[in-house]
């Protein structure tokens, strides 16, 4: 054997290096697992450990392929985990020297590399980053209360990325624990407490003793309920005036639950302890003015702020804030229908404080107000009350019926009207639409008549142009001005629509027409050519398929006026009850690329609709490959309504 | 691959002269057990960089041998060298990537004859048209010792045709063997550094493993069924 280089070995070290706790390895260590390094060739089915065996001398990194954990308990086969590239698993057996707590099964046919536990046990002796690394993995699992106990997968966060991520999480959950607590003893004076409070700045002082246990606790409004009352005894142990026992709540409280204690108690501080009780050490104070500082940044604020503004500027500032709710939403995991309500009602507050600034700003400069009754409608996703993200502008403006000669002045107002709007909507961070499906466009501004002759063109001769754009408006939800107009045109559309089955088989024809990708789990399966062919077009790919689905079943079903894409799911559910198990996991799904696309969007500061998968953590991965299947099965069920194999 | 017929025995396989390292290889590769499981033999797989196509006039430049045991490659047991030789053709370096230069750190052919038939005792050499290669190291044999090797080999090429043989019928392989770019990237497999020795001995035993798993549902089991043409 020569001294040069081993290809191979370089390859697998090329490789390994990319994932934790291989990534921490020096070259020597990451040498010596090379030499005992084997690449496994496991075929689909293949189980690479039994549940309840003693741990052989290896365990396993996913060169390719995938394996699944899956754990026998009480009769029951229970999905642990599925591993895919870079994962590591089979470990914690080996070091715990356990037998194995799962069984690994290949997914799919895979190559793994099998590493020596002896190997990996020197560097843990020898790396103490690996050492803790690895150990602290496992310590995780065995806090994760949802697991229970800990599993064979070693979840190990493949991305230095997602590791930053999961740090941000935890800075958004310190900020409940509020500040750092000022305490005394319980023989400290009145008077050295409140100088203690003065110096720190602090409304509130919490009594502890020698284990740091909360055993009482003082606030500004105690002092000053003692001066007002002249019982204030400056020389006074605090232990006989402080309120006892203290009411605590456990670290990682939400906001919520907080304020409704204090509520309940009439208190305005709360202490922070391990577990919440006052049997365990202080972690922290959170007063009500906290609680107050947070709030600030509630959606009823962002709202209120919103109507009082006259300025597109600020309008984009107090916009701005919005988004990092929907951060802090996202990280806390929030339910997304409940964000995507919120995020609804904010851009529906600002589409209409852009519409009352637009309004104001042409009659002060030309005098002029409506000349007749009008409906502002949002399009498409904000028409379906799932904009989340502030994605492009989709919305068109309905007029009511005039005549002839005052037609052209009435569509000149409106036109004049939108195009303000778009240029408010544009400072506030809301794209043009590039296909134009807008309000200042003279195609989508137009009067009740004109809007019902376009939709019945649209019914009765439909295309694949047609239904791409009845595919956009059927969506419109009235945002400002007359609800009559958008109701009037509603029952026109519906009356026709049921008359004119082949439109609907149209509708389904083109919510077939994107099939979902058919697994997703790697790094890349992705649009094919195009400008993003690294990348996967989320919205293209998976919502839009769902978006579709649920828009032509809901009109089959003759509901009417329902926008959203999971409330019609849910009406689905319950009218077409056989089929209840495909349209709640078409919720779930439609749920997840909802939250994934946020997510996205707010951390690529775009509107999130490519995904770059090497960004997904596995799990997120897993979730969305899952949200495919639905997507499959609402298009079987569409061919066979509408017997779309027959449909040429 | 024409030229290597491994029915037909050199005599001078066992002259005296041979030295003891050739003896050794003898004993122990005509001792193979041709009936035991195919899944409990130690394979080795080959691949050669040359200087050209030529068996005659080229010559081995690289080598790289990975051990294969129970659908497990070995890496960290794995052979592999540089060979120096004299004759050396230029055209060739943009397939191999091998320079003159990096051919002066390379051993002998002498020396690495003497290192990789150790290798090859007693193991069946697996590699993609194997013929080729085996016929370029008897070259290299019979111009330093006058022997042959005596292995029973495997080609992944023929394997991958009786594993698919639907594919001969009616597919684009109709009147040729597919090429192991072919056989990777159809079993999506291209991530290992292709024409360099050790990159695609790794593929090729990556693709082994798999027709080797295939041809066990086809019941293949023993080595004598699986050399079986």
């Amino acid at each position: 054997m020569t001294k040069d280089s081993n290809v191979l070995s370089d390859r697998i070290k090329d490789f390994l290096v990319r994932f934790p706790p291989f990534s921490m390895m020096t070259d020597p260590n990451l040498n010596l697992l090379l030499n005992n390094i084997k690449i496994k060739y496991v075929e689909k089915g293949e189980v690479v450990f039994h549940q309840g065996a003693a741990p052989n001398q290896y365990f396993y990194v996913i060169r390719k392929g995938a394996v699944k954990l899956e754990r026998m308990e009480g009769g029951n086969n229970i999905l642990i985990d599925v591993c895919d590239e870079g994962d590591v698993f089979g470990i914690r057996p080996l070091i715990a020297e356990q037998p194995y707590l799962s069984t690994g099964t290949a997914q799919e046919e895979s190559i793994l590399y099998a590493i020596h536990t002896a190997d990996i046990r020197d560097i843990m002796i020898n790396n103490p980053k690996v050492g803790y690394f690895l150990a602290s993995s496992f310590a995780a699992g065995t806090r994760n209360k949802k697991e229970g106990h800990n599993t064979d997968g070693l979840v190990f966060i493949s991305h230095n990325e997602q590791l930053l991520q999961e740090d941000r999480l935890v800075e958004i959950q310190k900020l409940s624990i509020g500040r750092v607590p000022i305490v005394c003893k319980p023989g400290t004076t009145v008077s050295e407490a409140a100088k203690i409070m003065t110096d720190e700045n602090v409304g509130s002082i919490v009594v502890v003793n020698d284990n740091f246990f909360p055993r009482g606790i003082v606030t500004d409004s105690d002092m000053r309920r003692m001066v007002g009352r002249g019982e204030f005894d400056p020389d006074k142990p605090i232990q006989g005036v402080m309120n006892t026992p203290v009411i605590c709540l456990p670290v990682g409280t939400s906001y919520a639950d907080a304020q409704i204690v204090m509520l309940h108690n009439g208190i305005n501080h709360i202490v922070m302890t391990e577990d919440g009780s006052d049997e365990t050490p202080v972690k922290g104070v959170f007063s009500e003015s906290e609680l107050l500082a947070y709030q600030g940044n509630s959606p009823g604020i962002i709202i209120k702020q919103m109507k009082k503004t006259r300025n597109p500027e600020t309008l984009k500032k107090i916009r701005d804030k919005a988004d990092l709710l929907l951060e802090k939403y996202l990280y806390q995991e929030v339910s997304i229908t409940f964000v995507s309500d919120v995020m609804t009602a904010i851009n529906d507050s600002l589409l209409v404080r852009a519409i009352e600034i637009s309004l104001r700003k042409i009659k002060s400069e030309t005098g002029e107000s409506p000349p007749v009754k009008f409906s502002w409608v949002a399009i498409g996703s904000l028409g379906r009350r799932e904009q989340i993200l502030r994605t492009d502008q989709d919305h068109a403006l309905i007029f009511e019926e005039v005549d002839h000669e005052n037609y052209s002045m009435v569509k000149s107002f409106f036109l004049e009207l939108a195009t303000k709007v778009v240029e408010i909507l544009k400072i506030c961070g809301f794209k043009e639409c590039p296909a134009k499906m807008m309000a200042n466009n003279p195609k989508w501004c137009m009067s009740i008549r004109e809007w019902k002759g376009q939709f019945r063109q649209w019914i009765h001769s439909p295309d694949n142009e047609s239904i791409l754009h009845a595919n956009i408006f059927m969506d419109y939800r009235s945002v400002y001005g007359d609800v009559e107009l958008t109701k009037q045109l509603t029952g026109y559309i519906m009356n026709m629509v049921h008359d004119h089955r082949i439109f609907l088989t149209y509708l389904a024809k083109y919510a077939v027409e994107t099939p979902p990708p058919l697994s997703f789990f790697r790094n890349f399966i992705l649009e094919k050519n195009g400008a993003h062919k690294d990348q996967f077009d989320i919205k293209q790919r998976a919502m839009l398929p769902l978006v579709d689905a649920a828009r032509v079943l809901v009109l089959e079903q003759k509901v009417e006026r329902m926008n959203n894409t999971i409330q019609r799911y849910e009406k689905l559910a319950e009218i077409d009850n056989k089929n209840e198990e495909m349209y709640r996991d078409a919720i779930t799904a439609y749920e997840i690329l909802l939250r994934l696309r946020a997510l996205n969007g707010i951390k690529n500061s775009d509107n999130g609709r490519y995904i770059t998968p090497n960004q997904l953590n596995k799990i997120q991965r897993m979730l969305l490959r899952n949200s495919f299947k639905p997507i499959g099965q609402l298009q079987d069920v569409l061919n066979v309504r509408f017997q779309l194999n027959f449909f040429l | 691959m024409f030229l290597f017929n491994r029915k037909k025995k050199s005599s001078n396989n066992h002259a005296p002269h041979l030295p003891e390292w050739w003896k050794d290889y003898m004993k122990k590769t005509e001792k193979i057990n041709l009936n035991q499981h195919a899944e409990s033999f130690e394979f080795k797989v080959l691949d050669l960089e040359t200087t050209g196509l030529d068996v005659d006039e080229d010559r081995i430049i690289s080598v790289g041998l990975i051990p294969i045991l129970n659908y497990e490659m070995f890496p960290g047991r794995a052979y592999h060298t540089l060979v120096y030789q004299d004759h050396f053709k230029k055209d060739s370096v943009s397939i191999h990537g091998l320079t003159m230069d990096d051919l002066k750190s390379g051993i002998t052919e002498e020396s690495f004859l003497e290192t990789i038939i150790p290798e090859l005792a007693g193991t069946v050499i697996v590699g993609h048209h194997i013929g080729f290669d085996i016929a370029m190291i008897n070259k290299s044999l019979n111009r330093h010792w006058g022997c042959k090797l005596v292995n029973p080999v495997l080609d992944t090429a023929m394997m991958y045709k009786r594993c698919f043989p639907i594919k001969f019928v009616y597919d684009k392989f109709i009147n040729q063997v597919p090429t192991l770019d072919e056989i990777a990237s159809e079993f999506e497999l291209a991530f290992h550094d292709r024409h360099s020795a050790m990159g695609d001995a790794a593929i090729t035993g990556v693709i082994f493993m798999k027709l080797l798993r295939k041809l066990k549902h086809l019941k293949v089991q023993t080595l004598k069924e699986l050399l079986e043409k």
